[in-house]
């Protein structure tokens, strides 16, 4: 059940845009296609969504095969069962929110006795039931919104679609509506796939996510997981901000580029010279003021000087200088320019990429 | 990509038995509201629609022009037996049909000029400038737009020939005899052709110039700039491209004009090629062949301006229309106030207020006296059309011709735009391309096709109506493609998608959607080409018969035996019918149309 | 309203259906009439069979080159004699009339019933290729022998135009009223001179020709030189004299009576050194749809009262025996040194002088 995406190869003219990827959808779950503008994420909904026609792979929606080039198969999008919210919204402006909400009741030609109760039902979900008999132009936005959300949960569909919902919508109310989106979801137990470049949306919302570039798929995993254990290094740049450290083994014992020893949570083995990469959050690191007389060889220390200072209210912004490298910083701490300063961490706040 | 095949049709399962969430009871006042929509197979009813849309285009656009290259290969006249020949393309090169080339792109390109700038300037005052009662101008322009050209030329035949008005104010002004104006001479229609064209200009400059970004302009004026200085800089550069557009179309526009230079150029012995090729089809010996040549030419003149201006539009698209209309600031007139009213208002005097009076005028008069106070008044030029079985039955052939005709081409249009916008099958582009053609061929020139074509065609059309809604819908179908099609490029593909996800098939997203969203630019459709149709005479002079006269026709007949006055009276009694029928049409549609005919960057936001 | 039939495609088809279904039944009818026509001509000497048949036709095509309105009121008089049957007209000018004529003949569209014009050379091969009914109107015993033409029962001459030189009484001073052809190339008039061209019209390359028998040279470059106006028709022609586009010119006399009655400010001048005239003849199609309300229409024509109908609302000397002659002109019979202009046209004559006439202008 769910959704099931097989090798999924999509191509426009010359170029690929997807090249092969699989992934599940388990029932009830909430996954969210993370990456960045190009890497496919959209045509591979679209896919799903069947707006697109795919050149090899299977799509299974439900346990039924509704897309596989291979055999010419083809489901049409409007007998896939579906609940899909777009970026514009694409509410009809020449009917009523109502009628809009009703569409798939009329198009699915279900009893139509029972189309107004669904249609309240849905309005009530999302909290819209005053406004059943108004136009679109005299809704905002935010408002729209939930029209779009209303109209694709009223015929209780077997997925869920959503495509970069909320990227029109402000700052605040965009917060409000993640919320909300995932409560619907989590109460109606439908399977369903979000599209972002949004990573916040994507940690707050999904019970997993899944990094795409460049149309594979990087990685995937819940977003704990991925925050704090990426296994690429484009997770780690795309998911937060993170400072790559490039360490050094000598005999067992792991080196930053200054030289200075760092301490590892667990013991990490590997041979002499070799290097591997460190993450490190910028939340997680620290700042001390440093002055001549300390001592330079403390575990998990840089030495830095503060290069850029960007103000944003509930932290600080730091670029700090340490060698060739700078790290982002965030701290409360208040520092000037060019000041001197000591940078630490954790031992469990360094994060080890594996080996390419 | 993968053909008609894969869209197999499946029943959907009733949800409501799957699930069992509760509804809170809510009173089920929505319920008027619905009603049920069919589901049917979508992908096979559409492809039919596709192939037959792609034929029966096909077939108008293939058939005259086909047709002609036939007839300029060969010998004798349509239905005659003859023989292959290349002398009719020798024949274009004969002194008397080069002279005419150059007489008519001479023509063309002064009209077309001239046109352009006066249309985009009056365009620019009304919407750019503080000009008042900028509406009355823009509702008196639209209405200029459909005075058919042979009225604008016998009123300016009136009041510029030889024995007309001026010459008689100048004559008892100065004593002399000597004529100072002349209205058959090439400036003469120069002169009335730009009167006809500018509306044109006009309609298709006032989108662009009221979709230009503001902030454009506004950046211009924080650094500094004065408002001419905006206007010059900033607003005539962006809307080059809309202005090299129009200007081209108003060239193959008033290359093809067939009244003006037939009632002004023969008099002073002027030859273009539209009247050469009537000239060679219906006076002996007839030349269909040279003619068909001719018309070839012609057409291959005006078919790569079109080309040409396709060329500029579509790299054009991209750049300045926003739709974010309303936040432009006006230029203030000044001391250039009476300037601005005088091109504006100037205009409308000759081009629409001056004809109707010298028309209602000349309708009532016997025979034509410069001298109101000397003429001969009767009433006899109405009560003849009253008891006339040819004007009525020519009345209401117009109705049916223009009634239907505009309905069968929107429909058309419809298809076509849909098509090549939206669906985009395979040989879409070909669609496109095929549908665009007849534009640039002239109306003279299509009606010859037509009649080379259905004397060999066994289909008895021939001196039937059809022969005329066939050749008027072969001619226009671009206005319309034009009008349904800049609007259906505006409405969101996601809200097609939508319905689609919604569990609509295609079909049921083009009906409750599609169609519901672009029905004012559906019904601007219907208005144009009604009117195109009823004014339209190039293409209907050498197909109609006593039986299959329209109004357009019948008053072309009548000022060919220079019965004038039958002509004035019919002309005023036509326009009349036609604007009740328009008003009567826009009631009952609840419609405005006129306004936004030609302008495709107004229309409210659709997201 | 508008929106359902656009996309309901069977309702669209039905309509185009319906047109197609009509013309069809249209075209059975005439097959009909195209074999029935045979049987009624068997009995061709029994007029009142004739008339009967004709009744039951219902109606008849007249193409003609008449003034339209005067041919408006024709129609009106023929329907108060001939009630049962409705006349349809088609007006063009004498050259493209026949040419309409020709063109449908060979197509095998036929759609004239009753053919009146000026013939010109491709009338009288007409006469040899079927173009005309043979047979024998009632009333022709009242017309002088002359108007059948050639005795062949076929082509009749009805009417006659005669050329003239039309002048605006307004602007032409009594002293400069021109008299002869001569006159017409006047340096005077320079600018101020109109005509139709000989390509037009078959009577126009009628009075050239003569031109060229009174030895007037080439008359094309001298109009030429005189900056000579061509106009639409002698309709056109009138209508600028009176206007005053051009204060003289040469005009086939059809429009000019109806003109004068109505108190129009212009004269007109038959030259003493002569004129051409132009006869006009009617015939009945052989191939006609209605061939025997065409015969009831021809010979109605004929009549009396259709004569002078004839006279009046046309405004053309007819050629019926004791006709009264036109209100405002002078008979046919009183003008000096008439000639029929086509007795001056063998075909090579014709050819040459359009030939000429259209390089000597540029429209070749």
């Amino acid at each position: 059940m769910g959704i099931r995406v097989s090798n999924l190869i999509k191509v426009y003219g010359q170029t690929t845009i997807v090249h092969g990827i699989s992934f599940d959808v388990a029932d009830g779950e909430f996954v969210t296609l993370l990456g960045p503008s190009g890497c496919g994420k959209t045509t591979t909904l679209r896919c799903i969504a069947g707006l697109e026609r795919t050149n090899g792979g299977i799509i299974e929606i439900d346990g039924r095969v509704v897309s596989q080039p291979e055999t010419d198969i083809f489901i049409a999008p409007h007998e896939r069962d579906l609940g899909m919210v777009f970026q514009s919204y694409a509410i009809w402006p020449h009917m009523s929110v109502a009628e809009n909400v009703a569409f798939p009741l009329l198009a699915r030609n279900v009893d139509s006795a029972t189309i107004p109760d669904a249609v309240a039902w849905a309005l009530d979900v999302v909290g819209l039931s005053s406004l059943a008999a108004r136009q679109p132009s005299e809704l905002s936005g935010g408002q729209q919104q939930r029209v779009a959300l209303a109209r694709a949960i009223v015929g209780k569909p077997k997925v869920l679609l959503f495509d970069e919902p909320l990227s029109n919508l402000d700052a605040r109310l965009r917060d409000r509506t993640r919320a909300e989106i995932s409560r619907i979801q989590k109460e109606l137990a439908i399977p369903a796939v979000y599209v972002t470049h949004d990573q916040a949306e994507a940690l707050s919302m999904s019970d997993r996510v899944i990094v795409m570039d460049a149309g594979h798929i990087v990685e995937e995993g819940q977003p704990r997981a991925l925050y704090r254990r990426p296994t690429k290094r484009f997770t780690a740049d795309f998911i937060g901000a993170a400072n790559f450290l490039t360490l050094t083994c000598r005999n067992q014992q792991w080196f930053a580029p200054d030289g200075s020893s760092i301490t590892l949570a667990q013991p990490v083995s590997g041979k002499d010279g070799e290097q591997r990469t460190a993450i490190l959050r910028a939340e997680d690191l620290r700042l001390q003021a440093r002055s001549a007389a300390m001592q330079s060889d403390r575990i998990n220390t840089l030495s830095g000087v503060i290069e850029h200072i960007q103000y944003m209210g509930p932290h600080i912004e730091y670029s700090v200088k340490v060698q060739d490298t700078t790290l982002n910083v965030l701290d409360q701490i208040e520092f000037t320019r060019d000041d001197p300063v000591l940078v630490t961490f954790n031992p469990t706040d360094l994060h080890l990429l594996p080996n390419t | 990509m993968t053909g008609l095949k894969n869209y197999a049709p499946r029943k959907t399962k009733n949800m409501n038995s799957e699930r069992h969430i509760s509804t809170p009871q809510q009173p089920t006042a929505l319920a008027p509201i619905f009603r049920n929509a069919s589901i049917f197979d979508s992908g096979r009813l559409l492809g039919t629609i596709y192939l037959v849309t792609f034929f029966i285009v096909a077939a108008l656009v293939a058939i005259p022009l086909l047709a002609l290259l036939y007839g300029s290969l060969r010998s004798a006249a349509p239905g005659q037996a003859g023989e292959w020949t290349l002398r009719n393309w020798e024949g274009l090169f004969s002194s008397g049909v080069l002279g005419t080339f150059y007489t008519t792109i001479l023509i063309g390109v002064a009209s077309a000029v001239i046109a352009a700038v006066v249309g985009t300037a009056i365009a620019l005052i009304v919407h750019r400038t503080d000009f008042r009662k900028g509406n009355a101008v823009t509702a008196l322009v639209s209405l200029s737009f459909f005075l058919p050209s042979f009225i604008l030329a016998m009123a300016w035949i009136i009041i510029g020939s030889p024995g007309g008005l001026i010459n008689g104010v100048l004559e008892s002004l100065f004593g002399s005899d000597t004529w100072k104006v002349d209205a058959y001479t090439k400036s003469g229609m120069v002169f009335v052709t730009v009167l006809h064209q500018i509306p044109f200009v006009y309609l298709m400059m006032r989108g662009p110039i009221l979709g230009i970004d503001a902030t454009f302009e506004e950046a211009a004026r924080a650094a500094g700039a004065s408002p001419f200085s905006v206007l010059r800089r900033i607003t005539l550069p962006l809307l080059g491209f809309s202005i090299t557009s129009s200007l081209v179309l108003t060239f193959i526009l008033s290359i093809e004009q067939f009244a003006i230079p037939a009632l002004m150029g023969i008099p002073g012995r002027i030859s273009v090629l539209a009247t050469q090729l009537y000239l060679l089809v219906q006076f002996p010996p007839p030349d269909y062949g040279l003619a068909a040549a001719i018309g070839l030419t012609l057409s291959a003149l005006t078919g790569g301006a079109i080309w040409l201006q396709r060329r500029i539009a579509r790299s054009n698209r991209l750049t300045v229309t926003t739709g974010k209309a309303g936040r432009l600031t006006l230029i203030e007139l000044g001391k250039w106030r009476w300037a601005a009213n005088t091109l504006c208002w100037g205009y409308i005097l000759c081009a629409l207020i001056l004809p109707v009076i010298i028309l209602a005028y000349v309708s009532v008069l016997k025979y034509f006296s410069a001298n109101p106070f000397e003429g001969a008044y009767t009433w006899r030029n109405y009560l003849f059309l009253f008891e006339s079985d040819a004007t009525l039955r020519s009345f209401w052939n117009t109705l049916i011709v223009s009634g239907l005709g505009a309905l069968l081409g929107v429909g058309l249009a419809s298809f076509i735009s849909y098509f090549t916008l939206r669906h985009r099958p395979p040989g879409y582009r070909t669609l496109d391309f095929i549908a665009s053609l007849p534009f640039g061929v002239p109306g003279v020139v299509i009606g010859l096709g037509l009649l080379w074509a259905y004397a060999y065609l066994p289909l008895p059309i021939y001196g039937t109506l059809s022969i005329l809604v066939i050749s008027f819908i072969t001619r226009f179908l671009s206005y319309a493609t034009e009008t349904v099609g800049g609007r259906m490029i505006q409405i969101d593909k996601s809200l097609e998608e939508a319905a689609w996800t919604a569990g609509a098939t295609r079909l049921q997203g083009i009906k409750r959607i599609l169609v519901p969203l672009a029905m004012p630019s559906l019904q601007g459709a219907y208005f144009l080409l009604f009117m195109a149709f009823f004014r339209e005479i190039a293409s209907a002079v050498l197909l109609y018969t006593a039986s299959t006269s329209v109004l357009s026709t019948s008053i072309w007949s009548f000022f060919e035996q220079a019965n004038w006055g039958l002509a004035s009276s019919l002309s005023l009694v036509g326009m009349v019918v036609v604007f009740i029928a328009m008003y009567l049409l826009m009631l009952i549609t609840n419609h405005r149309p006129s306004m936004k005919l030609l302008d495709r960057s107004k229309t409210p936001a659709v997201k | 309203m508008l929106v359902q039939p656009l996309f309901h495609s069977s309702r669209l088809t039905a309509k185009a259906w319906k047109i197609a279904l009509d013309k069809c039944l249209l075209a059975l009818l005439v097959a009909c009439l195209v074999v029935a026509s045979p049987l009624a001509f068997a009995q061709a000497n029994d007029w009142p069979a004739i008339e009967a048949a004709a009744r039951k036709e219902g109606k008849v095509m007249l193409y003609h080159n008449l003034n339209p309105a005067g041919a408006e009121r024709l129609a009106n008089e023929f329907r108060k004699a001939y009630p049962a049957i409705k006349m349809e007209m088609t007006r063009l000018g004498s050259a493209p009339l026949i040419q309409r004529f020709g063109t449908e003949f060979s197509s095998g569209r036929h759609l004239a019933d009753v053919m009146i014009t000026f013939p010109d050379q491709r009338i009288f091969d007409g006469m040899k290729s079927g173009w005309m009914a043979k047979w024998t109107p009632p009333e022709l015993k009242n017309f002088p022998p002359a108007i059948n033409h050639d005795q062949q029962n076929m082509l009749f001459n009805v009417q006659t135009a005669r050329e003239g030189i039309i002048y605006n009484k307004q602007r032409v001073k009594p002293a400069d009223v021109p008299k002869e052809w001569v006159d017409l190339f006047d340096p005077k008039w320079k600018g101020r001179i109109g005509m139709n061209p000989p390509w037009r019209s078959v009577s126009i390359q009628g009075v050239v020709a003569y031109w060229d028998k009174l030895g007037l040279g080439d008359t094309a470059a001298k109009m030429k030189d005189n900056n000579v106006r061509f106009f639409e028709g002698s309709g056109g022609i009138l209508q600028a004299v009176i206007r005053g586009d051009v204060h003289v010119a040469e005009i086939t006399d059809l429009p000019v009576n109806v003109a004068l009655a109505d108190g129009a400010p212009i004269g007109i001048v038959y030259p003493k050194s002569g004129t051409t005239l132009s006869l006009g003849y009617m015939f009945v199609a052989e191939k006609a749809p209605n061939p025997n309300a065409g015969k009831v229409l021809a010979n109605w024509l004929m009549t009396e009262k259709g004569q002078n109908f004839l006279q009046e609302f046309a405004g053309l000397a007819v050629t019926r025996k004791g006709a009264p002659p036109l209100s405002h002109l002078p008979a046919t019979a009183s003008l000096p040194n008439t000639i029929d202009g086509l007795e001056l046209l063998p075909p090579a004559k014709q050819k040459q002088i359009v030939d000429h006439w259209r390089t000597t202008f540029g429209i070749q």
